[in-house]
């Protein structure tokens, strides 16, 4: 808790209010302290201190805001152009005032400094120390005479005496110290007024070096208790030969009040002096202060500046950086809210606003989520429709397709996306004959129809039955034909053969009964009237009759053909092997020449198949006359049984193919060729395909009929009959 | 005395001022030099140390004495015992010497901070010679009894040095911003032997 809330502690503003308040309080300080000599002395140095200090601190922390800056600048930052831009007005700004103030203020303090000093003063205080000077020179001067007479009056007296006489004079002179001082320094007599008995003290070598007779030294000397005193020294040229040179020391005290007066005269003009010789370095010295306590100030402001330009920035930077990673996609960046003003208030709007777009966000993705499993759940189910469906848009441009589709249109129509469905007629011949039978109400934008397409391929006709609806987008011209279409082939076929059944069941059932009675009929009347008649009534009685029976008969043939068809089926299932059948039934097909009609092409892992043996042998027949009777007249007719197994998704199961070398099949007679009564033989019922149809059929295999791809006429049967096992290797291939 | 010459003293600004004038290129003159040393024993434990001192003032110094500033000048001598690292200091001895400018009778004042005997010298030479005599002798008392019998392990120092502190503040900060003055010299090392 405490190291959070050290953390969230604004130290920037608390330094910069620390910083201002010490810069505030020294300059109250030294302020205060200009008013006092004393403190001024006292704290100036110290102030003085800490100004520099202060300034080596901003310094430091200036330059490494501005590295900080500048490498934040360089790496694009967000914010750091305008951080820049900020600290230049600021700094534009700190500087011009504080460059006005340093200039003025260093023009008032050259001008005003040099006002203080007035010449006039100086020349009163010069004059008022010559005067002190002359004053005491007068009366050095007297002194130096007065003790030259006294130095001449003690010429004649004794040792003996001097010290009695020296004190006379002393009194007379108002000397404060008398000395007589004979070769070699040595002191003869001394007199003093102190009551305090001291050994006078003998003048120096330099002044004795000045001593001259007649020609006293004088000079006015301080004392350490601040008075003045006048020392004089006289001597005379010895009249006497022989004897030794005298010198008389005085030393005279100077009136007090004179001698305060003069001294305070002295130390007023020393001060003066000092303070004009001063006056370079002191204006130095002020313009040093100045120009620190500007620099300090002008420092400070830069500091401020950064620190606020930082902190103004902070929120747009964020913003920025927001703003960055919600256009690269993260809709979750929330920003701290750490103001109350309106960048406050533009960081609370950010988050709203990232906020609703994750909202937005996570609801558009929820609905794509179900619009996929719709979608996905749509295209399941369209995929596994045994219906052909397609959806196109406006500019009949394919938009969906399913697998039936293309199955039904043969043609790859779910890789056709996209694409406007002329150009997929192009490639897809059905595709082509489909959309040119309902261009016209597509083009029409009828809001529903159906309609029965028929369209023509290799195998034969295709019954299509479609429907399809207009489904216009709301609001706009804009909309999707949906287009369903079912192959009826078959269904109409099974319809048709279905139909055919009932036919032949009826026929079988209401034609064969009165045939026997017309028969017997027939005969009879040929019976009874054969004995009666004769000559030419008879022979027309035999024809008659005879054509009755005939016919008779062949109507039952041609019942029990019917019956056959219609009869429903009773087979006996067993393991069949298909190669063996074949090759039984071929060998009813040989020719005169003992060769078979029939070429046959096995293979030898052919599988058994679980089927009723006399139907199957049945299939073949009527597939090889089918053949045969259709190739009569073709010299090089032949016919191919071939066999093999498949193993494919839709199971496995053997493939019995029968092609001849014939005409073919008639196209108008191929979509039909298993109903019966379809025949362009003279001869025949018109059963044997239906029948063999029926016979696959029964087996739950499936047969179908094209003519040869080659081109070159001929027919193809191929049937498709279900395994159980897989295939069974039992015999070599012929 | 004057009260101004002697109140702008002290140790911060000395230092800024030190600081100031390392900062400052500029050649700098020497006010006070030691030209010659050598010691007495007076007894057993003093020794009187004797320095031959030069003194010539700089310009700047001239100037400032002759218009009313007051210098001050100290010279300090020790007894120190020589160490490989550091050295031990045994006796010290300081001597402060002010000279001024007196111009009620046109003489210079030499005076001790010490005592009160004043020297008054009609020339800036004499002046100088006094305050050269003044400083150059010091008395080391009360030295160690190793001192007297192994004199070869020890060492006396002195140094003179312009009381830099004792300025004016104004020629304090004019002289360090120029570089003008050093503060102190150099020590200046003898055995005792």
């Amino acid at each position: 808790m405490i190291s959070v809330s050290l953390r969230g502690f604004p130290w920037g503003l608390f330094g910069i209010g620390l910083l201002f308040a010490l810069l505030l309080t020294s300059l109250v300080v030294m302020g205060d302290a200009a008013q006092n000599q004393a403190r001024f002395e006292q704290l100036f140095l110290w102030l003085l201190v800490f100004h520099v200090a202060v300034l080596v601190v901003l310094g430091g922390l200036i330059v490494y805001q501005l590295v900080r800056m500048a490498v934040q600048y360089r790496r694009g930052v967000p914010g750091s152009r305008l951080t820049l831009r900020l600290v230049a007005v600021f700094m534009l700004v700190a500087v011009l005032p504080v460059s006005v103030v340093y200039y003025f203020s260093f023009k008032f303090l050259n001008e005003g400094v040099d006002a203080w000093f007035d010449v006039r003063v100086e020349s009163a205080l010069e004059d008022a120390l010559e005067l002190s000077r002359s004053s005491l020179d007068l009366r050095v001067r007297q002194l130096a005479t007065e003790t030259q007479e006294l130095m001449s009056d003690l010429e004649g007296v004794s040792e003996g005496l001097v010290p009695l006489a020296l004190n006379d004079y002393r009194r007379q002179v108002g000397a404060q110290e008398l000395t007589l001082v004979g070769s070699n320094n040595r002191i003869i007599a001394s007199s003093t007024d102190s009551p305090i008995r001291r050994l006078p003290t003998p003048p120096g070598s330099d002044i004795l070096m000045r001593v001259r007779p007649e020609q006293p030294y004088s000079r006015l000397e301080p004392q350490s208790d601040g008075s003045l005193i006048i020392r004089v020294v006289a001597t005379t040229s010895s009249r006497r030969p022989g004897s030794e040179n005298r010198i008389l020391q005085g030393i005279y005290p100077v009136d007090p009040r004179m001698s305060a007066l003069s001294l305070r005269v002295q130390d007023a003009f020393a001060d003066y002096r000092e303070f004009a010789y001063l006056r370079g370095p002191m204006i130095q010295g002020f313009v040093f202060t100045l120009s620190l306590a500007l620099a300090i100030s002008l420092m400070a402001a830069l500091w401020a500046g950064l620190l606020v330009a930082r902190r103004m920035v902070r929120p747009i930077s964020d913003l920025v950086q927001g703003t960055r990673m919600v256009a690269q996609g993260d809709y979750s960046t929330r920003l701290a809210v750490q103001r109350a003003d309106e960048l406050g208030f533009l960081v609370q709007s950010f988050n709203t606003m990232t906020r609703t777009l994750n909202e937005a966000r996570d609801e558009a993705e929820r609905n794509r989520r179900l619009l996929d499993a719709e979608r996905a759940y749509l295209e399941s189910v369209l995929q596994h429709l045994r219906s052909g469906v397609l959806a196109l848009d406006g500019s009949l441009r394919l938009r969906t397709a399913n697998a039936a589709a293309s199955e039904i249109l043969e043609c790859d129509l779910q890789g056709a996306r996209t694409r406007v469905m002329s150009e997929v007629g192009d490639e897809c011949p059905l595709v082509a004959q489909f959309f040119e039978a309902i261009s016209d109400a597509l083009v029409s934008q009828e809001t529903e129809w159906s309609r029965q397409v028929v369209v023509f391929t290799r195998s034969g006709r295709k019954v299509l039955m479609t429907r399809a609806v207009w489904l216009p987008t709301s609001g706009s011209s804009r909309g999707l034909h949906a287009i369903v279409f079912d192959d009826m082939t078959e269904f109409l076929k099974a319809q048709r053969d279905a139909a055919w059944g009932e036919v032949a069941r009826r026929l079988a059932h209401e034609i064969k009964n009165p045939l026997t009675p017309i028969q017997l009929s027939a005969e009879r009347l040929s019976r009874r009237l054969g004995k009666v008649l004769e000559g030419a009534d008879r022979e027309v009685l035999d024809r008659a009759t005879g054509t009755i029976v005939q016919q008779v008969e062949a109507m039952k043939t041609l019942v029990n053909a019917f019956r056959d068809y219609a009869q429903a089926p009773q087979l006996e299932r067993a393991s069949v092997d298909m190669n063996q059948l074949i090759r039984d039934v071929c060998e009813l097909y040989l020719d005169q020449d003992g060769r078979s009609r029939v070429g046959v092409t096995l293979d030898a892992g052919l599988p058994r198949i679980h089927g009723d043996a006399g139907r199957l042998r049945q299939l073949l027949h009527n597939l090889i006359k089918n053949a045969l009777e259709a190739g009569e007249g073709h010299e090089d007719m032949e016919v191919h049984v071939t066999t093999a197994y498949l193993d494919d998704p839709a199971g496995p199961h053997i493939e019995l193919r029968v092609t001849d070398t014939g005409p073919g099949i008639k196209p108008e007679f191929l979509e039909r060729i298993f109903e019966p009564y379809t025949t362009d033989k003279p001869r025949g019922t018109g059963l044997g395909l239906a029948v063999a149809q029926k016979i696959v059929e029964e087996h739950g295999g499936m047969i179908e009929c094209h003519n040869a791809e080659s081109g070159q006429g001929g027919a193809v049967f191929r049937i498709r009959i279900p395994v159980e096992h897989g295939p069974v290797v039992h015999e070599e291939p012929e | 005395m004057p009260g101004y010459s002697t109140a702008w003293r002290g140790g911060p600004l000395a230092a800024l001022c030190g600081l100031l004038a390392l900062l400052a290129l500029p050649a700098t003159a020497h006010a006070v030099e030691i030209r010659g040393a050598n010691h007495m024993w007076l007894d057993d434990a003093t020794v009187l140390v004797r320095l031959d001192i030069d003194m010539r003032l700089p310009a700047v110094l001239e100037d400032a004495l002759a218009n009313g500033v007051t210098l001050e000048f100290e010279a300090e001598a020790r007894l120190e015992r020589g160490r490989r690292v550091g050295r031990d200091t045994l006796a010290r001895e300081t001597r402060r010497v002010q000279l001024q400018y007196f111009a009620l009778n046109r003489h210079y004042l030499v005076t001790a901070v010490t005592d009160e005997r004043i020297d008054l010298k009609p020339t800036l030479g004499d002046a100088l010679d006094a305050v050269a005599r003044r400083l150059g002798r010091l008395r080391l008392d009360e030295l160690p009894e190793a001192a007297r019998a192994n004199p070869g392990e020890f060492d006396l120092a002195a140094r003179l040095m312009l009381v830099y502190s004792a300025l004016p503040l104004p020629l304090q900060l004019d002289a360090g911003l120029r570089g003008d003055l050093t503060t102190r010299q150099e020590w200046k090392r003898w055995s005792l032997d």
